[in-house]
């Protein structure tokens, strides 16, 4: 019988690669899979930690200076609160009198509309009150 | 090295870096060039490679040896090269050239191919059958691999393996006798 005459080409191979491609491709894996195992490794708790830990730092750094300001302000604080006219006592008896500063002000302001002023009084509140000098300055 | 004692070395993670690297230099060509017949320009290649190789890093503590380590890797290289161009040829539809087109530009413009006039011919002839003939027909007619091993890396039968092939090999004389 007779064979059938192959036309497709010798199967050589047509491609090739740049030099020396296939001496360093190991060396390039292995780097490459230890950037990926180095990839996993951060996506670990251990990892995750790494990235944090600036911010964990910078964060017990606001809580450091909070408190360092928060205590004196706060032993300081009652202290400066006790100068108050009224204290919280204070308030307490005033609610249990049914009175509050606003009726305290205004028996003092009926106090002074009551007062008669008459000549004497003015007489004794300038005696008291201006010089001699200043009473001829005024009259020049 | 024998294979299984490489096998071995590699589920060990006292001598896997050392057996991988073993690994890398013994199928690193094969695989290649398995590979760059399917995607054409060795930049590509080069990338698919690397790829099927972190699979196998990932992945062989779980090969068992049901079969061959060499059909495993031509299977885990196949099936990155094939989804790689897939989304070379999304890529390329929607930017509108035909999906075929994309190989064909990749070997014309390939500063890597160093074919003759009718090699080129040929290689642009194999770039027009549909995947599965292309896959079989590289794989038998420049690997020259038994059908056998074909069957269990492409998960097809060796009968069906063999009709493709029978196939591809008239389609792509018919197209050479064209020209």
């Amino acid at each position: 019988m007779k064979k059938k005459k192959n036309i497709l080409p010798e199967n050589e191979n047509p491609f090739k690669t740049p030099e020396g491609y296939f001496d360093y491709f190991s060396e390039r894996m292995m780097e490459r899979i230890d950037a990926e195992n180095a990839a996993l490794e951060d996506d670990s708790p251990a990892g995750i930690m790494r990235y944090l830990r600036p911010a964990l730092i910078m964060a017990a750094s606001f809580a450091a200076i909070f408190l360092i300001i928060f205590i004196p302000v706060k032993t300081i604080g009652p202290q400066l609160s006790s100068n108050n006219y009224l204290n919280d006592n204070d308030n307490v008896l005033l609610d249990y009198l049914h009175i509050n500063e606003r009726t305290i002000i205004e028996a003092f302001e009926l106090d002074t509309a009551q007062i008669k002023y008459n000549n004497a009084l003015v007489e004794e509140y300038l005696m008291t009150s201006i010089s001699e000098y200043d009473l001829v300055e005024n009259k020049n | 090295m024998p294979t299984d004692k490489l096998i071995k070395q590699l589920k060990n993670i006292d001598t896997k870096r050392l057996a991988f690297h073993e690994l890398v230099k013994s199928y690193q060509e094969n695989l290649y060039w398995h590979i760059r017949k399917i995607v054409i320009s060795h930049e590509d290649t080069d990338d698919v490679l690397q790829n099927t190789f972190i699979k196998v890093w990932n992945n062989i503590e779980s090969f068992r040896a049901e079969s061959e380590l060499y059909t495993w890797m031509y299977r885990i290289a196949t099936n990155e090269a094939l989804t790689f161009l897939s989304q070379k040829k999304r890529r390329a539809i929607f930017s509108g050239t035909i999906e075929n087109d994309y190989l064909i530009n990749s070997l014309e413009s390939d500063e890597y191919f160093e074919g003759t006039e009718i090699q080129l011919k040929l290689q642009k002839a194999i770039l027009t059958l549909p995947e599965k003939q292309r896959l079989v027909f590289n794989m038998k007619y420049f690997d020259q691999i038994k059908y056998d091993d074909m069957s269990e890396i492409l998960g097809t039968s060796v009968g069906a393996l063999k009709a493709s092939y029978h196939h591809a090999v008239k389609k792509i004389e018919e197209q050479l006798k064209e020209e």
